[in-house]
């Protein structure tokens, strides 16, 4: 039989020999039980098994989705039948339960990805304070797992910190603004002269939050918002344009003032699968505005991101209101210049996408163009633009950049950094060592 | 071999992970909050258009406002201008005021070309809403447009106006009474042209009947 | 002695020989038609430069399914002869009837079999063109029902497709008959694109129409005016009316006959080049060997000869790596290396594993010639596409199998290597037939930094994974078997497959990592848990899980193998089961055959797992002998 290995100076899960006093503190036992590699080892296992899964479930459900189900948080729901699906493409079609239509669902609680993290990170300084000594010996292994531990805390402080936003021009048009995908915002409107708008923003979130709930009162807002009723998404994607419907006479109708009263949004169901179609959830809501002193209804209206236009509110028609996706406001402003999709010749087969843009920035008094293309993003204070999608099929040429903005943007570099050094120099001592034993023998 | 000797030679150490533990939990939960806020922004202007229009009982039937402007004949036929909008009744009723003021300042092409005319407010052009227009004015908000088709046709007077009372379900009248049945107004270059506004039962329109 | 030394060597030179002999072209003898030559003509294709012979492979290979040569005649005529690709291209071009008649549409499909009520042809499977396109003419309103559907973007069933398929075969024979492809003539109105002939014909006939209807019209009129009583006959027998659309029909097809005609006339006016390649046509058609090869110098000097020095002037080089095809060489050497290195286990004469890491040096050898060809053809780095990763594969484990087998002299080294290579080359001759393999790249690979450092280390990473999971492999089944591995002998190996893993470990991670930093840099995204990341972070967590096993004592020789073995696994899944997914930025690569064949592999290693978890006492190597108990 091989032998035992003779070149490490720890073994995990071996007690401790009884000459050894363990320690009377049982702080100390739970930092030896924390730090076992056993522990390790389950939990490597429990990475490949949220990986695994997190991965057979994109075929169905979007990304965002698997993030929040399976790999930013602490708690997940593995679903087991998306074994079925594996089966049904690698096995000929055979699936252990419900069909490609209506697969069902067999969800079952697991660590989910911050947990696995954390407990990694602890067993990985208990270990370290347990067993391994600071000799030249260990210093790969220290530095590789310092690494380790900065990687996945650089992915944590991502997955809660960084912020991506869209900016979709055509050519020629320019703007001052990013939008979100997956946020929204309930937004009151009022001149404040010199070509400038007074904007009082409410997140979509609190009002989800608040449907049937008591109205959210706010010193900054102009009315008192209640909740009637609130839809996650109201655009069907089978049909290609999605817009609010016509109301019929007699209808039963939320809405008692503004757009409602012509139009209607329905509850879809939510988009969640990305079948290659770039389709995002637009979300409505009824909401009854009240006066601020006493109460009294103003009026119900609809809002919704998937209507255009803002919709004057209140008695003086001094506000408007719109419910739209969020935006962030830029100090500065990128016009398209240019925008081109180059094939490769006689193909249909992207080569290149260019964008040229203009950034015009007043308080810094910068005017420049710039070149953002695949693989080569613009750069700038603190976003980085990235060239997303394109359309050159329609009337004007549409560019899209993905804009985002992480704090932690370096950390992985570093990290990686340190691993691979580590890992390095560690195997390196291994085969020296190696190849002067065989030497020996 | 051994482990470390174990107990209080580590307090520091110990310690640390007691922190460590506390502040990832911390961490944990910390997700920027969302909350109400207030910025100023450039102002976009508002480009929906007049409020909507809102839904009628359909037993109000339907009404037909327009312009016929008469235009020089071609081939020995008669030709005429048409500006014609078709709703509900009451929805129709607000666009009364601004087609005056539209008849106000058209003014009828030369020669080959379309007439000149100034929009009133809110109204804006838009791709021709059938395969008969030569253009689309929406009156309306974006969402309750009430296209007002331009077109250019021939034919008896007669004929086009009696059409037009056929699609709102008024029956026809003969040669002689449609002139009394119109107004004649003056349009911004002198030239004289019929307002005609027609409202009744209605009736759905065939897809391929002439506007 | 001597046998030791002159046994390698004269592997080596036989081998040497074979590989030499492909690598020069047998000038043609007089009398017969250069086709080297003129598969050398450079065309621009999908969007690269590649010569006219490549093209040829393609589409025979995609529409006769992993067959680069055609058969002359039917299965039991005894002058039936296989011919290159190449030839069967001329053959359709230059019109000749007997083209359609070739059986080269594969149809492999049961349902589409029997769709069409075509006959059975097992093992051949395959039909002409006239064969099939009558087939498709019967079941007409079948197939317009099925192209509705495909265009309203409704989901198709997998016969369908396949049908769809098939027709699409019959589309590109009728293109490459009717000199609708490929780009053969530089558009003077567009730099860098290349006009098919027929386009150039197109757009120049313009000039020409008038004067072929009027040309046309009087020719009818004559013939007609040649005989009126039978033309008051047919008139009155038919009715005004049909027999006036009868005459405007024929006009209207005099009219286009003699279009053609006039084209033909003065191609060599509006449109030399296209006028040079006509001739060698038509010396093709009329079977005149020195009218042929004359036309095809002319070409040459011509029109390739100052294209040198472009890019579309390295074609000679691609057009030499299709002929010597040094793939399918290097697969045979690799099976020679392991029967040679199985041959030393057996024999116990070490020239045998001379011999193996001799031949298997040389295998190398011609190997990296081909990818260093391949570079230089594609101005790309080796790996781009699925095809590039299997013989990128089977190249780096080749070299670490021989610097094992070097190391530790025990054959196992060299052995692996063979299976390794023979095994990479046959999944590479697999993937030929998806397409072209040195096809041009989207937009988002397109940068050759990343494409070189990502693509090619993740690649070493499944490499080397793989490397490892065959040593163990064959320490489970040699140990379970035979006596071979019991003692220092099993420890070695042992040994082996701890360094590998170590060496995978590092380099998939990586290759891992440069992957993160690539999407960082273009799409601001370190991780984007696509699916092929995921799979690629499998391999290297279940590489370093295995070495934290050993560590912890919690597996020892026979535990690491296992591990080793589904290592195997979880790299097949990484590599291509990933694809068959059809989600995120990797959906590419589907393919049911390669779905089924990842299912067959699994369970290949699952049972090789099942073997190894036999308790020790029943292996060969380790039972318990009565002596050392």
């Amino acid at each position: 039989m091989a032998e035992a290995n003779d070149n490490h100076d720890y073994v995990g899960a071996t007690p401790p020999s009884k000459a050894v006093r363990t320690g009377p503190s049982p702080l100390y036992r739970l930092l030896q039980a924390l730090a076992s590699l056993r522990f390790t080892a389950i939990l490597f296992v429990l990475t490949l098994i949220i990986v695994f899964f997190g991965t057979l479930a994109q075929k169905r459900d979007s990304l965002n989705t698997v993030l929040d189900e399976y790999f930013y948080c602490w708690l997940a729901w593995v679903d087991l039948n998306l074994i079925s699906d594996f089966t049904q493409v690698f096995l000929k079609g055979v699936r252990l339960y419900g069909t490609d239509e209506d697969p069902g669902r067999l969800r079952i609680p697991f660590p989910g990805g911050f947990t696995i993290g954390w407990v990694m990170v602890v067993n990985l300084v208990a270990a370290h304070i347990v067993r391994f000594k600071l000799t030249w010996k260990r210093a790969g292994i220290w530095v590789l797992h310092a690494g380790v531990i900065v990687l996945l805390g650089g992915e944590f402080i991502r997955a809660n910190y960084a912020i991506e936003d869209q900016m979709r021009l055509s050519e020629g048009q320019s703007a001052n603004y990013l939008y979100s995908l997956d946020k929204s915002e309930l937004v009151f409107l009022r001149p404040a002269g010199s070509g400038s708008d007074e904007v009082v923003s409410l997140p979509g979130q609190m009002i989800e939050n608040a449907v049937g709930a008591l109205p959210i009162s706010h010193p900054e807002l102009p009315f008192d918002v209640e909740v009637v009723q609130y839809m996650k998404n109201t655009s069907d994607p089978a049909r290609p344009i999605s817009g609010p419907v016509p109301v019929k006479f007699g209808e039963k109708n939320l809405a008692t003032a503004g757009l409602g009263l012509a139009v209607r949004l329905n509850a879809e169901k939510e988009i969640s699968s990305i079948k290659g179609d770039r389709k995002i959830n637009l979300p409505g809501c009824y909401v009854t505005l009240r006066e601020k002193s006493n109460g009294k209804a103003i009026g119900t209206y609809l809002f919704g991101t998937a209507i255009d236009d803002s919709q004057p509110v209140g008695p003086d028609g001094e506000w408007r209101a719109a419910f739209r996706l969020k935006r962030t406001y830029l100090p500065y402003s990128i016009q398209a210049i240019k925008v081109e999709r180059i094939n490769w010749p006689n193909t249909d087969k992207p080569k290149e996408f260019k964008s040229t843009v203009r950034l015009e920035n007043p308080t810094t008094q910068e005017s420049r163009e710039v070149l953002i293309e695949m693989n080569r993003p613009l750069r700038y204070e603190g976003r980085t633009y990235y060239q997303s999608t394109m359309d050159t099929g329609g009337p004007a040429n549409l560019t899209g950049f993905q804009v985002v903005q992480n704090p932690g943007s370096h950390i992985p570099y570093v990290a990686c950094t340190l691993i691979t050094l580590g890992m390095a120099f560690h195997f390196l001592l291994k085969l020296i060592d190696f190849l002067n034993r065989r030497a020996r023998r | 071999m051994r482990l470390r000797t174990p107990g209080p030679s580590r307090p520091a150490l110990r310690r640390l992970l007691v922190i460590f533990v506390a502040a990832v939990v911390l961490l944990a939960g910390c997700k920027p909050p969302s909350e109400i806020t207030k910025y100023t922004a450039p102002h976009e202007a508002d480009e929906s258009g007049p409020p909507p229009d809102v839904p009628e009982d359909p037993v109000t039937g339907e009404r037909i406002l327009g312009l016929i402007v008469p235009a020089p004949p071609e081939r020995g036929e008669l030709q005429w201008w048409f500006f014609k909008m078709r709703g509900r009744p009451q929805a129709v009723g607000r666009r009364v005021k601004p087609l005056e003021a539209f008849a106000a300042s058209l003014k009828m092409p030369a020669d080959e070309g379309m007439p000149k005319y100034d929009l009133p407010s809110g109204w804006v052009h838009t791709q021709a809403s059938n395969q008969f227009a030569l253009v689309s004015i929406r009156t309306g908000h974006r969402y309750t447009p009430l296209p007002m088709d331009v077109s250019k046709a021939g034919g008896e007077l007669a004929a086009n106006v009696n059409r037009w009372r056929d699609q709102v379900g008024l029956k026809e009248l003969s040669a002689d009474e449609i002139p009394g049945s119109l107004r004649e107004i003056t349009i911004g270059d002198g030239t004289k042209a019929y307002w005609v506004d027609v409202s009744g039962p209605g009736r759905s329109k065939p897809p391929f009947a002439k506007p | 002695m001597k046998a030791r030394v002159w046994f390698p060597v004269g592997i080596v030179a036989l081998a040497a020989f074979l590989v030499i002999r492909e690598a020069v072209p047998p000038s043609p003898s007089k009398g017969e038609m250069d086709l080297n030559a003129f598969g050398q003509i450079p065309v621009q294709y999908q969007g690269r430069y590649m010569p006219i012979d490549t093209v040829a492979r393609h589409h025979l290979l995609v529409i006769s399914v992993g067959k680069e040569t055609y058969a002359t005649a039917k299965e039991r005529d005894p002058n039936r002869k296989m011919e290159p690709a190449i030839r069967w291209l001329l053959e359709v071009m230059s019109a000749k009837r007997a083209a359609l008649d070739y059986e080269v549409v594969r149809i492999d499909s049961p349902d589409v079999r029997q769709f069409l009520k075509l006959t059975n042809r097992p093992g051949w499977w395959r039909y002409s063109f006239t064969e099939v396109a009558e087939a498709f003419d019967k079941r007409q309103d079948d197939v317009q029902k099925i192209l509705s559907k495909a265009r309203q973007d409704q989901p198709l069933t997998d016969v369908e497709r396949a049908i769809l398929t098939t027709r699409g075969h019959l589309t590109t024979i009728l293109s490459i008959q009717l000199l609708a492809l490929p780009g053969l003539i530089p558009d003077p109105d567009n730099p860098g694109h290349w006009l098919s002939p027929r386009e150039v014909d197109e757009r120049n006939q313009g000039q020409f129409e008038l004067q072929a209807a009027r040309e046309a019209t009087e020719s009818v009129n004559r013939r007609l005016w040649e005989k009126p009583e039978e033309m008051d006959r047919a008139r009155r027998q038919m009715g005004e009316e049909k027999f006036d659309a009868m005459v405007e029909q024929i006009k209207k097809e005099a009219a286009q006959k003699r279009l053609r005609e006039l084209i033909d006339e003065h191609r060599k006016d509006f449109a030399p080049q296209s006028a040079a390649f006509h001739k060698i046509l038509d010396a093709y058609d009329a079977g005149k060997a020195e009218d042929f090869n004359a036309a095809v110098r002319e070409y040459h000097e011509t029109y390739v000869g100052p294209l040198k020095g472009t890019d579309a002037g390295r074609t000679n080089l691609e057009y030499f790596l299709n002929r010597f095809d040094p793939f399918f060489l290097c697969q045979w050497m690799y099976v020679g290396v392991m029967v040679l290195a199985a041959l030393w286990w057996l024999t116990g004469a070490r020239s045998m594993n001379n011999a193996a890491t001799i031949l298997g040096f040389f295998a190398l050898a011609v190997h990296t010639l081909a990818l260093v060809l391949r570079v230089i053809v594609s101005e790309k780095p080796p790996v781009t596409n699925l095809y590039s990763s299997a013989v990128f594969i089977g190249w780096g484990g080749l070299i670490l199998c021989l610097a094992l087998d070097l190391y530790y002299r025990n054959g196992l080294g060299n052995f692996t290597g063979g299976l390794i290579g023979m095994g990479t080359m046959l999944i590479a001759r697999f993937l030929e037939s998806n397409g072209d393999t040195m096809p041009r790249v989207e937009a988002v690979l397109n940068t050759n930094f990343w494409l070189s450092s990502h693509v090619t280390c993740v690649t070493l990473g499944y490499m080397a994974t793989f490397v490892a999971g065959q040593i163990a492999a064959f320490y489970i089944i040699a140990g379970f078997f035979t006596k071979t591995q019991a003692g220092d002998r099993g420890r070695t190996v042992y040994g082996m497959i701890y360094g590998v893993t170590c060496f995978a470990a590092l380099l998939s991670f990586v290759g891992t990592v440069l992957g993160g930093f690539w999407a960082d840099d273009s799409w601001g995204r370190f991780w984007g848990w696509d699916p092929k990341e995921n799979g690629a972070v499998l391999v290297v967590i279940w590489n370093v899980l295995n070495l934290h096993l050993r560590w912890a004592g919690l597996v020892k020789a026979r535990g690491f193998a296992i591990m080793a073995v589904l290592g195997n696994v979880v790299t097949a899944w990484s590599w291509f089961g990933t694809n068959q997914l059809g989600i995120g930025l990797h959906a590419y690569g589907f393919d049911d055959k390669l779905a089924t064949g990842c299912a067959v592999y699994w369970l290949s290693q699952f049972l090789i797992v099942g073997l190894a978890l036999v308790p020790l006492r029943f292996w060969a190597s380790f039972a318990p002998t009565t002596a050392t108990k």
